[in-house]
């Protein structure tokens, strides 16, 4: 069975998306949520099954058989766009530590990058003001609604 | 432990830091609950993330309650219990144990083989109650040990013993989870040895002690060397995290590990920067 409609997500859902489905659904079908329901072994089945599925898309996205970290993307945090797949460090001498995947590291940085960059702590380096004024002058040329002409508003 | 697996406070959301005092202090009143009054100075903020990260990922049920202790004796404090409690608490009291033993092995110091003796009952009972960790952070200890005494300056070999204590103590059920745990305690160990070295770098200097970076001549060359080196392995552990399925308090996880995590490393940049 396609562990995507196991969870009821679209095989391009966002991790976070697979994340709160599976939550949700093992939460549902969980053995203690179930002891007293007639149906527990059927629950039982189902709980094994989102716990299978939840197991073998993320063995995918991590084997990147998708190509989720190349693929440019987007996850919830928005604006990844695979950029930092090739790390920007050199692996070098580090020889795995028990870990055969040599790209693990390597990927961690799309992750890192991407949330620490330092992004979402360190404050962004997105000119607030520049967009801002792009969008008016965009809207003022191109918008009806804005005095231009280029654009019919609804 | 070492105190470097910390949330950036001012980050946070108030109502966040307000959930992980109680995190905090919930671990600290199930350490007086399971090993004694003395247990409790082995509270460390390292295992208190442990104990959240467990139960965001096993979406364990928490209790909450207010009680008294001897650091706010007046004002009662809110805490939060969880499953998972009794094993970080037990987690504590095992690396507080070994790190005791591995001073007094070290070192001689009286300080150590006191603190060792007071905890060597409590350790024994968290031994048997966990044999699997504490066989493999013994063994990685020692391990450990023996290539400081050789005065060893590969840092790579050094922190992957400390990594694969700490993957061993992050697994804490055989279950479907216990790859992507394992693999974030393992680069998180590491990033945790190289940051203590780093941190330790001028006062083992100073006292003419090992440290890994003791060829390095300057702090600011050591803080260069060791940059890639925790960006590197803490960006592998991020990856891990980010495949297991954390929902609940992930807000407050991401500020430890993409955040928090370097707020030592961030003040000794500073310290530097200052001083030039």
């Amino acid at each position: 069975m396609n562990p995507y409609d196991v969870l009821g997500v679209s095989p391009n859902a966002t991790d976070e998306e697979i994340k709160h489905a599976y939550r949700e659904l093992s939460r549902k079908y969980h053995p203690d949520a179930n002891a007293n329901n007639p149906l527990k072994d059927l629950a039982e089945e189902k709980f094994k099954q989102v716990q299978e599925a939840y197991e073998e898309i993320m063995k995918e996205r991590r084997s990147g058989q998708r190509g989720y970290y190349g693929s440019g993307q987007s996850n919830s945090n928005g604006g990844y766009n695979g950029s930092y797949n090739n790390g920007n460090y050199n692996n070098g001498n580090y020889n795995g530590g028990g870990y055969s995947n040599p790209n693990y590291q390597d990927r961690g940085y799309a992750y890192y990058g991407q949330r620490n960059g330092r992004d979402p702590y360190r404050g962004s380096s997105d000119c607030d003001m520049c967009d801002a004024c792009c969008t008016l002058w965009c809207s003022d040329k191109c918008c009806e609604a804005m005095g231009g002409d280029l654009c019919t508003c609804m | 432990m070492f105190g470097y697996v910390r949330v950036r406070k001012p980050e946070l959301k108030i109502k966040e830091y307000d959930l992980y005092r109680r995190y905090y202090c919930g671990l600290c009143r199930s350490l007086k609950k399971n090993y004694g009054v003395s247990s409790e100075l082995l509270l460390s903020y390292d295992l208190t993330f442990l104990k959240l990260l467990l139960t965001s990922v096993y979406d364990l049920k928490t209790t909450d309650y207010r009680s008294r202790c001897i650091a706010h004796p007046l004002r009662k404090q809110r805490r939060t219990e969880s499953e998972a409690d009794e094993y970080a608490a037990s987690m504590s009291i095992l690396l507080g144990y070994l790190h005791f033993e591995d001073d007094k092995a070290d070192s001689g110091k009286a300080g150590a083989s006191a603190m060792s003796f007071v905890y060597r009952k409590r350790a024994k009972a968290a031994m048997e109650a966990y044999p699997r960790q504490a066989g493999t952070l013994s063994a990685e200890l020692k391990a450990l040990h023996e290539l400081e005494q050789e005065k060893s300056c590969d840092i790579e070999s050094l922190s992957e013993h400390f990594g694969n204590a700490l993957g061993e103590i992050f697994v804490w059920k055989d279950d479907i989870f216990a790859q992507d745990l394992r693999q974030m305690g393992f680069f998180l160990g590491k990033f945790i040895y190289v940051m203590d070295a780093v941190d330790d770098w001028e006062k083992d200097r100073k006292h003419g002690e090992f440290n890994p970076f003791s060829n390095e001549s300057s702090k600011k060359a050591v803080l260069e060397k060791a940059k890639p080196v925790l960006y590197e392995n803490i960006s592998a552990s991020a990856e891990a995290f980010e495949m297991l399925p954390a929902v609940d308090n992930v807000g407050i996880l991401r500020n430890i590990i993409y955040a928090g995590v370097w707020n030592r490393f961030d003040k000794l940049t500073e310290e530097l920067n200052e001083s030039i």
